[in-house]
């Protein structure tokens, strides 16, 4: 293989790594732990995780890569089948169309905009949870989880980081 | 020659810079797509829901032992702040339950002998699957759990699903080596019970709380905070007599009972094998009737 294929390959393996690090924290949340609600965590670990590699690296997190972690909560979380892959595709498209407004910007902004962006991402899956039961749900859940995404950002987003340059180096 | 591959080129560029939107396009389709066909056809998605958790479960499986000890760890830590207190406790709940051991052991007496004179054939004791809890639900949204066997160690759907406290729920899908749970605290669970001591039948509702609800009781019915409720094997879903909670408030916004298992703790739950009596035949039956009169 040449040096071209090479760089190229070692492009793939380490831009695959963010969408495969979110998945983890997905399904290692999902055990039976003791502590209610910490799968609550995880799809907060999620969400701040497309919405920081879809607004640095797009590469690393195409839409296909918000939709397939979206879908592996799903199906483990036994909701319904597309509600929260749906979700994260709709929060990465918007974050890719709001790039260029986020560009330079330093961590206190961006988390202002995550605020502004994760609200009407939950609100529907909330909706959309609501029109599969055919019953309007509380949404309190969903709201409590925004918080707790929102809360996390600024830690999610510092971990991510250092994976990018140290790590990664993307 | 040369204007028809430039306008070819022209629209293979225009593709290319439209294919991301397409692709994000196809993606929201798809789980649109999916919504819908798992509302559709429910046992479908439950198909392909069991086939991915076959897929980790093993691995979930081996994953969730070191959570169950670290959970025992946590809860032993916590047993030894609160020894002196629970020791009383546990001596009060012994003494307390060797007097209705006593009074277990009479009734049984008595109902053996009843049985016998009256001639009623007993019904066998069903048998039963144990299962470990590898995933707890996602979503606040949806009470299920998910378990290490599935149809190879004999689970099937709208199986019962017990703890050492109380009923948890049923199955809901079934995989080769998983299988899910619907808790009875879930929005879709009903199930038919009866309050133990006045026998009265009642449908337990679950609404995504921690409480569910207790509906469609006759009305006049008497029902008193503390009354112990028991399945009652109407439906041919539950087998008749399982645990299941006691009436904690009662107020204009129903009857709320709280479930004796415990959430929390449940590291294993046992499936039961239950098969609900089949109904007769209706030609044989008028048969019956019409020689006996």
């Amino acid at each position: 293989m040449n040096q071209d294929g090479l760089a190229r390959a070692s492009f793939v393996l380490r831009a695959s790594v963010p969408a495969l690090v979110a998945v983890m924290v997905v399904i290692f949340t999902s055990l039976p732990f003791a502590v209610p609600g910490i799968s609550a965590g995880g799809v907060a670990f999620a969400a701040c995780t497309v919405f920081y590699w879809a607004l640095f690296r797009p590469e690393a997190m195409p839409p296909g890569a918000a939709f397939a972690i979206g879908l592996v909560q799903d199906l483990i979380g036994g909701g319904p089948i597309g509600a929260m892959a749906l979700t994260l595709l709709a929060l990465s498209m918007i974050v890719e169309a709001q790039r260029r407004a986020f560009a330079g910007k330093s961590l206190m902004l961006i988390w202002f905009g995550f605020i502004l962006i994760a609200l009407p991402v939950s609100l529907l899956f909330w909706l959309v949870l609501c029109l599969y039961q055919v019953a309007l749900l509380d949404p309190r859940p969903v709201l409590a989880g925004y918080v707790l995404a929102v809360a996390m950002y600024p830690l999610v987003s510092e971990f991510h980081t250092l994976l990018r340059s140290r790590l990664l180096r993307l | 020659m040369q204007l028809r591959r430039r306008s070819v080129q022209r629209v293979l560029a225009q593709g290319r810079a439209a294919s991301p939107r397409l692709g994000v396009a196809l993606l929201m389709g798809l789980a649109l797509a999916f919504l819908v066909l798992s509302k559709v056809h429910e046992d479908k998605a439950g198909i392909l829901r069991s086939a991915v958790s076959d897929l980790l479960v093993p691995a979930m499986s081996a994953l969730s032992r070191p959570v169950e000890t670290l959970n025992r760890i946590g809860d032993k830590a916590g047993q030894f702040w609160a020894t002196y207190e629970e020791n009383q406790r546990l001596r009060r709940e012994v003494a307390r339950l060797s007097q209705w051991r006593a009074a277990a052991y009479e009734l049984e007496r008595v109902n053996a002998a009843l049985g016998a004179q009256l001639n009623i054939r007993a019904e066998g004791q069903p048998a039963f699957t144990t299962a470990r809890v590898v995933a707890d639900s996602g979503s606040p949204f949806v009470r299920t759990l998910l378990l290490g066997a599935g149809a190879d160690a004999g689970i099937r759907r709208l199986q019962a699903a017990v703890s050492g406290e109380g009923l948890v729920g049923r199955v809901a899908e079934v995989g080769r080596r998983s299988s899910r749970l619907l808790l009875i605290t879930d929005l879709n669970s009903r199930v038919p019970v009866l309050i133990q001591s006045s026998g009265q039948r009642a449908i337990l509702t679950g609404d995504n709380s921690d409480l569910p609800r207790l509906e469609f009781l006759a009305t006049g019915a008497t029902v008193r905070s503390g009354d112990r409720i028991v399945t009652s094997g109407h439906g041919g879903v539950f087998p008749p007599g399982l645990a299941v909670g006691v009436v904690t408030s009662i107020s204009d916004d129903g009857v709320r009972i709280r479930p004796f298992v415990d959430w929390g703790r449940l590291s294993h739950v046992t499936v039961v094998k239950f098969t609900a009596p089949e109904p007769l035949p209706p030609r044989r039956r008028s048969a019956e009737l019409g020689a006996g009169l």
